[in-house]
C-alpha cells in the first residue's frame, strides 16, 4: 500500500483556491485587517471623546481619499466577516457540509457581502 | 503555547463575543442614526451613561479577545517556526493587553451617573 504524500502545512502559494477557499481566506484577511485597525480606531475613539478640538479632529481624518478607502474595506470587511461567521456557525452545525452546498453558501457569503458592503457605502460615505 | 486556551472553552469565547459585537454594533449605529447630525455634546453624551459606557467597554474587551484568538488560529496554521510563533503571540497579547486598558481609561473618564 503506498501513502500518497501529504503537505505538512498550508503553504499558501501552493494550494488551490476554490470559492470556498476564498470566502476562507477573506473571513482571515478581513479579520487581520480588524485587528491592524483596532489602535488607530481605538486612537481616534479616544482623541474624538477628549473634547470640541479632540472631536474635529477626529473628524478630520476621515476627510482624507486614503482613509475614506480605509473606512469603505473596513465596512465591506466587517460585513463579510460576519457574514463567514454565520456560515461556519451553520458549518459546526453539520448543516451543509457536502461539497455542492458548502460551495454555494460561500458563493453566497461573498456575494451578499459584496451586495450589503456598496449599499452600506453608499448611505455611510456618499 | 495556548496557555489553556483551546477547544470548546475559545470555540464558545469566539461565538459568543461575535454574537455580543453584532447586537452592540446595532444598537450603537442606531443610536448614532437617531442622534445625527453629530457634534462633541451628543457624541460624548452617548458614551456617558454608565450602562452605554460598561456595554462599549465590553465591546472593545471582546473584540481585542476575539482578535486574539483569530490572531491565534492564523499563527497556528502559517508560522510553523516555534519560536517565532511564540514570540508574535506573547508581542499580540501585550499590545491586546495594553490597548484593553489604553481603552477603559478613555471611556471611563467621560462616564456620568
Amino acid at each position: 500500500m503506498t501513502i500518497r504524500q501529504r503537505p505538512k502545512h498550508l503553504n499558501l502559494l501552493k494550494i488551490r483556491f476554490p470559492v470556498t477557499a476564498i470566502a476562507s481566506i477573506l473571513h482571515r484577511i478581513s479579520g487581520l485587517f480588524i485587528f491592524f485597525l483596532t489602535p488607530i480606531l481605538l486612537y481616534l475613539l479616544s482623541l474624538s471623546l477628549q473634547g470640541e478640538a479632540g472631536f474635529r479632529r477626529a473628524g478630520e481624518w476621515f476627510d482624507s481619499v486614503p482613509m475614506k478607502m480605509i473606512l469603505m474595506l473596513l465596512i465591506w470587511f466587517t460585513i463579510h466577516h460576519f457574514i463567514a461567521g454565520i456560515r461556519y456557525l451553520i458549518l459546526d452545525l453539520d448543516i451543509g457540509l457536502s461539497r455542492a452546498s458548502a460551495k454555494i453558501s460561500a458563493i453566497t457569503t461573498i456575494a451578499l457581502a459584496v451586495v450589503l458592503s456598496v449599499l452600506s457605502i453608499y448611505w455611510v460615505v456618499v | 503555547m495556548s496557555w489553556g486556551a483551546q477547544g470548546l472553552r475559545i470555540w464558545l469565547l469566539q461565538r459568543l463575543s461575535a454574537a455580543y459585537m453584532v447586537f452592540y454594533l446595532l444598537a450603537a449605529m442606531l443610536l448614532i442614526y437617531l442622534n445625527s447630525p453629530l457634534d462633541y455634546t451628543i457624541w460624548v453624551g452617548l458614551f456617558r451613561p454608565p450602562v452605554h459606557n460598561i456595554f462599549t467597554i465590553l465591546f472593545i474587551f471582546l473584540l481585542l479577545a476575539h482578535a486574539w484568538v483569530g490572531v491565534r488560529d492564523i499563527m497556528l496554521d502559517y508560522i510553523q517556526h516555534l519560536p517565532t510563533r511564540f514570540v508574535l503571540m506573547v508581542a499580540v497579547s501585550v499590545l491586546q493587553v495594553s490597548l484593553a486598558i489604553w481603552a477603559f481609561m478613555a471611556l471611563f473618564s467621560v462616564v456620568q451617573l
